[in-house]
């Protein structure tokens, strides 16, 4: 060991003056500066400015922040924030991380079964989640309500949409999916030697988790719950179908309603973005803090990479495979149903047998034959593009930046790290209205075109594809590049030789995250959005917010059906790849 | 695991993500080509200059405004439509023009009004104005800051009613959209219906009325100062609040989206909506809810404008469409995919003939409230306990 880190340290300086790193390096910089920082300084300089985007003039000011730290709202606003974020993340790390764990370190039966389960939560739209749970929750008719006020007679059932309670736990099951792609990673990657020394010990199943499996994955998890907490700073879609009606505020909403407003106040919407910025810079640097701890517990070496899953006994297989069944009702069956049978009736109607009279095909009629379809087709084929294009381009830049904030000691890395992970922080709708600009002034050939969208895209989710490819990073030990770089291999050879294929699992969970956070995206491609670069996510909306409940309906379950087909076929090659 | 081994796993994967996206490019494809489509009209061929004269006796009578405005539109190709209705209410509309003006194909873009505002703003000060026709939202510095283009030639040439067009003829009336309360037949007897906005206070209504919490309804049917005595079935500002802070006992359910207070109420979650967009009621009375209108005195107008923005890539396009929708066919139009809206407000409408019916006198606004807009947005929020911008 001692001879093989003399080796890494007399190649180290090799990486740094090696003439393709370099000008990676610089080329990285350049292309993360624009995507990054072009939209981030444009929230700053509108923040203080009193004319906003678009609007001509304007002259410098402070008032902007004097008026949002003077208003008292400000401070609600913030803590309502802070309880969503610290409820959403609490349950749906007890979830993913629980899902995570039991699929893939586990003989659980359901495995597949509950892997797709978790990963079609997150193919539908936000906007469509909230939507039905809005459906599923209302006192009177809600699904979960029926037996009380069908059954007992009763006039209301206890549960009700529009409180925070119920934007936690409906932000918390949508949370779980994402926590769980991002730890699968993790779990997929750890060397078992360490689970195997517990069993040979004598440890049953839940103290080897308890004391083996949790300690080594913590640092790992520890940097997606900060990456977590940043972004549900921004999340826009269940607290604004949720909790916008009600009066329950939260950043995102209050910066979207200061921008829809009638005239738009953009210097209290971009203030209250620099601050849900400033409040992503503190967790970039918890994150750091947390992943140079995580640097320390390296679990995947050049000396054995076979994980073996843990035996769970025929009780433990009965209950895991009840909760993976649970979880799919919860994040997919009843909201799934309940979308299906919106679609299927002209106006929303509870589903009892009274109502089956009305029950008919027409809205997929409508979107896919009859006058909506131009719309709706043309919405549907760009956001293929979308899912297409999108993780492609962003899981590749990450593998890449994720290898020089990781491995190399070049300087600035850590500034790179912080660039890529900016965009998280600031929400979709400040983002689009960035990109606007952007696209009116400097993107000009991109402005109205898909393109403009997929760059958007690109920004925004790159942080999550860095975060993702940092911990696999992370998780491979720098002695097998060393090895090849002995070898004489360049580089990039390593890189794609080496790097790229032990990096597959994380890569192709990544991609799916970021493929499916794309084709469902809403905030950004409502500001980009034109007659040519219409996307299914923003027909879905105008149609729910048009009073058009069942056509909304019927194109969020075509997306769905779409996206499943996705994870379906990725699934399999994905499967294929990591048994390689 | 041998080489070769490992080289056919790795192609068998790469076969299976090129099958992957083969697929997803089989439903691109699949997407882009959409065989039902109704096919661009094809530009119908216009005399060449040099054609010799027909007859020199009799000399051709000049073109028309609209027939010049035509000639060159077909030059343009297209218009770009911006709009905050759905094709599924544009589609006649856009099929309409089509035929009626071959070879200038209309582009559709939907969105709400706060968002197409946005962009026209941004584009107007880039100077890259992407859309011919669209909607100005409330907002005056559409006209306030010169970006609406003067619309004189046309409203004079059609002879348009005066009551369609604002602003020196730069803005023109596209709809007008009833407000008013409705409640669900199916969970009210006819003894317990309201009459009125006060019957609505009583305390038998408690957690059974939704609002839509932009209260537009109530904002037009305020009576400001600058009506003068044009508007007396309107109610003053005071009035309205004081209403509002009334009915607020009655634990209102705050909802946004004509749409989803709609449900609301049909499906039976609750039993009235304050006051919702009488497009939204009608659209879910034709489907079969069991829904009737209160019966309320005066019904206020929620008026969606149009105009073309100055720098419009398509300009002779775009006043042609103008013109197309100001003008008698496509006024009628409007009025079949709207039925609850006219653009001349007059009562010969199926809407118009329904709240004549029940006594309500129909009151549209001026455009001077857009002024007012805000402020009383925020005075009425706080009047029924909702946060205020």
């Amino acid at each position: 060991m001692i001879g093989q880190h003399a080796i890494g340290r007399s190649l180290r300086p090799r990486l740094r003056t090696d003439p393709q790193v370099l000008a990676v390096v610089a080329w990285l910089g350049a292309l993360l500066a624009f995507l990054v920082l072009a939209p981030l300084v444009l929230v700053l300089w509108f923040s203080f400015r009193t004319a906003g985007p678009g609007e001509r003039g304007g002259t410098f000011t402070f008032s902007n922040y004097i008026e949002t730290f003077a208003n008292p709202l400000t401070y609600e606003l913030l803590i309502n924030t802070f309880w969503f974020s610290v409820g959403s993340i609490a349950v749906g790390l007890v979830i993913g991380v629980g899902f995570a764990w039991l699929i893939e370190r586990t003989n659980t039966p359901l495995r597949n079964f509950g892997f797709v389960s978790i990963v079609i939560n997150s193919a539908m739209p936000a906007s469509m989640f909230a939507i039905a749970w809005v459906l599923v929750l209302n006192p009177r008719t809600g699904l979960v309500n029926l037996p009380f006020t069908a059954l007992l007679d009763w006039d209301k059932g206890p549960f009700n949409p529009n409180t925070m309670g119920a934007m936690i736990f409906v932000e918390g099951l949508r949370l779980a999916a994402t926590i769980f792609l991002m730890v699968i990673g993790l779990f997929r990657s750890m060397d078992p030697s360490l689970e195997e020394a517990a069993a040979m010990s004598q440890a049953g199943t839940f103290k080897t988790a308890r004391h083996v499996t949790l300690p080594i994955m913590t640092p790992g998890i520890l940097g997606v719950v900060v990456y977590i907490a940043t972004s549900t700073v921004g999340v826009f879609e269940i607290p604004g179908v949720m909790g916008m009606p009600a009066g329950i505020h939260v950043l995102s909403t209050r910066i979207y309603l200061a921008t829809s407003q009638t005239p738009p106040d953009y210097g209290f919407a971009t203030s209250l973005a620099t601050i849900a910025g400033i409040l992503g810079v503190v967790g970039i640097f918890i994150y750091h803090r947390v992943t140079r701890i995580q640097q320390r517990f390296a679990t995947v070496t050049g000396k054995g990479y076979r994980p073996r899953r843990i035996e769970l006994g025929r009780m433990g297989r009965g209950i895991s495979a009840s909760l993976i069944v649970l979880f799919f009702a919860l994040t997919f069956g009843l909201p799934m149903f309940i979308l299906l049978w919106a679609s299927l009736i002209p106006f929303y109607q509870a589903p009892l047998p009274k109502a089956l009279d009305f029950v008919s095909l027409d809205s997929y009629r409508f979107i896919l034959t009859g006058p909506g379809r131009h719309e709706f087709l043309q919405g549907l084929r760009n956001s293929l593009m979308l899912i297409l294009v999108v993780p492609a381009v962003t899981m590749l830049l990450s593998a890449v930046v994720s290898w020089f904030v990781v491995r190399s000691r070049a300087r600035g890395k850590s500034i790179l790290d912080m660039l890529a992970f900016m965009p998280h922080t600031v929400p979709g709708i400040v983002m689009g209205l960035a990109w606007l600009i952007i696209g009116l002034f400097v993107l000009v050939p991109a402005y109205g075109t898909i393109w403009l969208i997929v760059i958007a895209h690109v920004s925004l989710f790159i942080a999550y594809g860095t975060r993702t490819t940092n911990g696999a990073m992370f998780q491979i030990h720098r002695e097998l590049e060393e090895a090849g770089a002995m070898s004489g291999a360049a580089w990039l050879s390593v890189f794609r030789r080496i790097i790229l294929p032990l990096l597959t699992p994380s890569l192709v969970a990544g991609w799916l995250w970021v493929a499916i956070h794309s084709g469902r995206e809403l905030t950004v491609a409502l500001l980009l959005q034109s007659s040519s670069n219409r996307i299914i996510s923003a027909y879905v909306w105008q149609q729910f917010f048009g009073g058009r409940l069942n056509l909304a309906a019927a194109a969020g379950v075509v997306l769905v059906v779409l996206i499943i087909l996705l994870v379906a076929l990725t699934r399999i090659a994905g499967q294929r790849l990591s048994r390689q | 695991m041998s080489r070769r081994a490992v080289g056919r796993r790795t192609r068998a994967s790469a076969a299976a993500l090129g099958a992957a996206a083969l697929a997803l490019a089989g439903l691109l494809a699949a997407c882009g080509s959409d065989p039902t489509a109704t096919p661009a009209p094809t530009a119908t061929p216009r005399p060449a200059a040099t054609q010799a004269p027909q007859a020199a006796a009799t000399p051709t009578p000049a073109p028309s405004l609209l027939e010049r405005l035509h000639a060159a539109a077909q030059d343009e190709g297209r218009i770009v439509w911006a709009t905050t209705d759905t094709e599924e209410r544009t589609t006649a509309i856009i099929n309409a023009f089509q035929s009626r003006y071959p070879g200038v194909r209309v582009e559709l873009v939907t969105a709400n009004s706060a968002d197409l505002r946005t962009r026209l703003f941004a584009e107007a000060t880039a100077g890259r104005i992407t859309v011919d026709v669209t909607d100005p939202g409330r907002d005056n510095r559409v006209v306030n800051e010169g970006l609406a283009e003067d619309l004189t030639d046309i409203v004079e040439e059609l002879g348009v009613d005066p009551n369609l067009v604002y602003s020196d003829n730069r803005i023109f009336l596209k709809v007008g959209v009833p407000h008013a309360p409705i409640c669900n037949t199916d969970r009210l007897s006819a003894s317990e219906f309201p009459q009125s906005y006060e019957d609505m206070l009583d305390p038998s209504f408690d957690g059974e009325i939704v609002v839509e919490n932009r209260l537009k309804g109530f904002i037009y049917l305020t009576n400001i100062p600058e009506y003068g005595d044009s508007r007396p079935q309107l109610w003053d500002e005071d009035r309205v609040a004081a209403y509002l802070a009334d009915v607020k006992a009655n634990n209102l359910r705050p909802q946004r989206g004509n749409g989803t207070v709609g449900d609301l109420v049909a499906s039976g979650e609750v039993s009235c909506a304050l006051e919702i967009n009488l497009s939204s009621f009608e659209n879910l009375r034709e489907d079969g809810a069991p829904l009737d209108v209160v019966p309320v005195e005066v019904v206020s107008v929620e008026p969606v404008h149009h105009f073309v923005p100055k720098g419009s890539p398509n300009p002779n396009a775009a006043k042609l469409f103008a013109a197309f929708l100001m003008g008698p066919e496509g006024r009628e139009l409007w009025t079949r995919v709207r039925p609850t809206s006219d653009l001349t407000l007059s009562e010969d409408t199926e809407y118009a003939r329904l709240m004549k019916s029940k006594g309500s006198a129909i009151v549209p606004p001026g455009t001077e409230l857009n002024d007012h807009f805000g402020r009383l947005t925020n005075r009425y929020l706080e009047a029924i306990g909702l946060p205020t911008g």
